[in-house]
């Protein structure tokens, strides 16, 4: 009959355009069931944090940028962090226009965001620092 | 009819039935996780230049892309890149890759905002540029929009 949570089942068959993380399952390292792989995106525009509280527990598990708005300038990067713990290195976005800039590191001690914490994209140097964030996450079954 | 709020016994839940169809679109500073959806695209050596077409059902914008070498060496004239139109035409949506080395990744250093999204029933056009042993899997990562 039906489904997953907030998932509506129309004569027994799965609604289009609906599954979210929210209808996705936690699964422990060595899983024999793959995970269905999450993504998360913000567009981080100048200098500053764009915090998005997050409603599931995620592991992170890569990162990366697609620099937009024209080229990056000396010092701009960008930094994913579990609130103001960093995830991935700072990533340089002094870079030209659609340019992919890929996270080096990724600190597993700080990768675990809770249910209800913050996911953090921070850009740094000057108005130029443009691009999409784009986060490759996993559902946690806690942090 | 339908049922909101409410779980599938592990042993009823439906297997091997979802797809893209039924992701959700996701949008910027998203607070729940937009599934990830994965095309891959076996492109062939075959005689020349070409392209390896695929119509996508539903509206996606393509966020990753990378190639895997196969079927042996190739050569350092190859080239595969994401276009928004047959023939070389359009607009890149990815850098060319190239790979040389059977079993090697090549990962796209570019995306152009500016053409990233496919909408529903539109084709992405995979184009190879071939010298010799061109054969490869092309996987694009995408979300639904």
């Amino acid at each position: 009959m039906a489904f997953v949570q907030d998932t509506l089942i129309i004569e027994g068959s799965i609604a289009t355009n609906n599954l979210d993380a929210n209808a996705m399952a936690s699964r422990a390292d060595q899983n024999v069931l793959g995970r269905e792989a999450l993504v998360y995106r913000a567009a981080v525009a100048g200098v500053g944090n764009t915090d998005v509280t997050l409603q599931q527990a995620v592991r992170v598990l890569a990162v990366w940028c697609v620099k937009t708005g024209g080229a990056g300038a000396g010092g701009d990067t960008i930094t994913v962090s579990n609130g103001a713990s960093a995830i991935t290195n700072a990533m340089v976005t002094n870079v030209a226009d659609t340019t992919v800039v890929r996270a080096t590191s990724v600190d597993r001690t700080n990768a675990n965001i809770a249910a209800g914490g913050t996911l953090r994209y921070t850009g740094a140097g000057a108005a130029t620092n443009a691009a999409i964030v784009y986060v490759l996450a996993a559902r946690n079954s806690g942090a | 009819m339908g049922y909101l709020q409410t779980t599938y016994p592990a042993a009823q839940a439906p297997q091997n039935a979802l797809g893209a169809a039924n992701f959700a679109s996701g949008s910027n500073s998203n607070v729940v996780g937009t599934p990830a959806v994965i095309y891959r695209i076996n492109v062939p050596d075959g005689g020349g230049n070409g392209d390896v077409s695929v119509v996508v059902a539903q509206g996606i914008r393509v966020i990753d892309a990378w190639v895997v070498k196969t079927v042996g060496a190739g050569d350092a004239g190859n080239s595969w890149t994401l276009r928004t139109a047959a023939g070389g035409g359009g607009t890149a949506v990815t850098s060319a890759m190239n790979v040389i080395t059977d079993t090697r990744i090549t990962r796209t250093t570019t995306i152009d905002d500016a053409v990233h999204e496919f909408a529903p029933g539109s084709t992405m056009f995979l184009r190879r540029v071939r010298v010799a042993g061109a054969d490869c899997i092309v996987y694009i990562l995408a979300v639904r929009t």
